[in-house]
């Protein structure tokens, strides 16, 4: 007797929930998988050092005929829903091994395909180490914004190490530093940390506020049920919530926002009523789609660090339609806001906030993706606190004096 | 109180926030702050005069605000 299949696939009715009214959210970001390398070798990074190796099979570097072909399903796409504007994130692996002249070719030819009817903007996530004057003049040049990635100070950063164990804070610090001045600054979309309950948060925080990010971004790192995040023997219960909550009273409290940090304020949104922006938190439909160096089209690629193949759909550009993905049941599971959710989940009074955390999070062998995330507890401590202190202070405002 | 609770609409619910944001007496309040909770209010009361639809970008991505509903609000100097 075959065991059942993990949800959603095989459990979603996506006939019955178009009858009930539900239609699929277009994409409208897309993540091109342009080089399947990378200089680092990160200890917690969910491309190569946890549950998925599919990067070993495809093409180290994106070619002409794939980024063309995926610029075309872009348009496509775009045409077909109408869409005013489309994101498109060049990210890897490291995308700066592919070549800042590479990538600027990429960047053409998906302007080319889109305009004039749909506007598009360029983004980069990069390590930063190969990020010299040319490639920030090239990226600069071909209005491509530039977020790195860094997890605080030398000293916060062991985990992001090159393969011989050196480190590479002091190379990341000197591309910030050209990033940051002059004539670059406005290429600088922001930093992405990744949280460590190790370090110590004020000073993480404080030594990426040294850079004056447009945005932070604080990621959990991934993990699941079946690879449970790290917690330091003594820890309490919540060390990843305990750490963010350090974050973000130091933030909050600042007389002046001295950067946006999009998990903080997307929390903040929802406890007042409004609507999450990443898929971190809350229940927006995500509109995301990765293609890869070989032109397959998948689900984000973090759900990687759950099992080998967890993000494949079968799809590739050169065959199918990105309309032919909306169709999928993981992505589907990620557009139907509460019905995705576990019943643990539904009966939570948070739910509406944390949205069950991160999808990848949730992953739970035998059941799949329909269960809590595995950091349930620290978000739930963190979206208490940050409602305290919300609502203590909205009181305040609407009876006109300060908390 | 939920308006949609468990249909299959993408999840969004505005009637659980704390935030009436046609209130007056709370806009003139954000208006001339610059705090991170002002900034997240305007950002709401900008969100909600947006037509586009909300949809969740990239958790892995430090974009540049496409999503973030806070165009067009003149900022406390």
């Amino acid at each position: 007797m075959s065991e059942a299949p993990e949800w959603p696939n095989g459990h979603l009715d996506i006939v019955a929930l178009e009858s009930s009214g539900w239609r699929p959210t277009p994409f409208r970001e897309f993540v091109l998988k342009v080089h399947q390398r990378c200089n680092l070798s990160c200890d917690y990074c969910y491309v190569y050092a946890m549950g998925d190796q599919s990067w070993r099979d495809r093409p180290a570097a994106m070619t002409p005929e794939v980024w063309q072909a995926a610029a075309r399903r872009i348009a496509e796409h775009a045409r077909t829903h109408g869409l005013l504007r489309v994101r498109v994130v060049l990210h890897g692996g490291e995308p700066l091994l592919a070549g800042p002249d590479r990538l600027v070719r990429m960047t053409t030819d998906l302007r080319a395909e889109l305009a004039p009817e749909c506007g598009l903007r360029v983004g980069i996530q990069t390590n930063g180490v190969l990020l010299d004057d040319r490639a920030l003049a090239v990226l600069h040049g071909a209005g491509v914004a530039i977020g790195i990635s860094l997890d605080g100070a030398s000293a916060h950063n062991g985990r992001r190490r090159r393969a011989d164990g050196r480190g590479s804070h002091s190379a990341v610090q000197l591309a910030l530093e050209r990033l940051t001045g002059s004539p670059y600054r406005s290429a600088f979309a922001g930093l992405l940390c990744v949280v460590s309950p190790d370090n110590d948060p004020i000073t993480c925080y404080e030594e990426l506020l040294r850079y004056r990010p447009p945005t932070v971004d604080f990621l959990l790192p991934h993990a699941n049920w079946s690879r449970p995040p790290q917690r330091a023997a003594g820890a309490g219960p919540t060390p990843y919530g305990d750490w963010l909550i350090a974050v973000f009273d130091r933030w909050y409290d600042a007389p002046r926002r001295e950067t946006g940090i999009r998990l903080f304020e997307d929390v903040i949104n929802l406890v007042l009523g409004g609507t999450g922006g990443s898929e971190q938190v809350g229940l927006s439909p995500v509109a995301v789609t990765v293609i890869e160096s070989d032109g397959a089209i998948e689900q984000v690629d973090s759900l990687r660090s759950a099992y080998p193949g967890a993000s494949a759909t079968g799809l590739n550009v050169f065959t199918d339609p990105l309309d032919a993905a909306l169709r999928h049941p993981g992505v589907v599971a990620r557009q139907i806001g509460t019905t995705a959710l576990s019943p643990a989940c539904r009966a939570c009074p948070v739910h509406r906030v944390c949205g069950g955390g991160h999808y990848a999070h949730r992953y739970r062998p035998g059941t799949g993706f329909a269960n809590p995330s595995v950091y349930c507890a620290d978000l739930r401590r963190l979206i208490e606190h940050v409602q305290d202190r919300v609502c203590t202070d909205v009181a305040a405002l609407l009876a006109g004096s300060p908390s | 109180m939920n308006s949609v609770p468990d249909q299959p609409t993408g999840g969004h619910d505005q009637d659980h926030g704390l935030v009436d944001v046609s209130d007056f007496r709370l806009l003139d309040l954000i208006h001339s702050s610059d705090t991170a909770l002002a900034h997240s209010m305007r950002r709401l009361v900008a969100a909600h005069v947006e037509t586009d639809e909300p949809y969740a970008g990239f958790g892995n991505y430090t974009g540049d605000g496409d999503n973030q509903g806070d165009i067009g609000w003149p900022r406390a100097e």
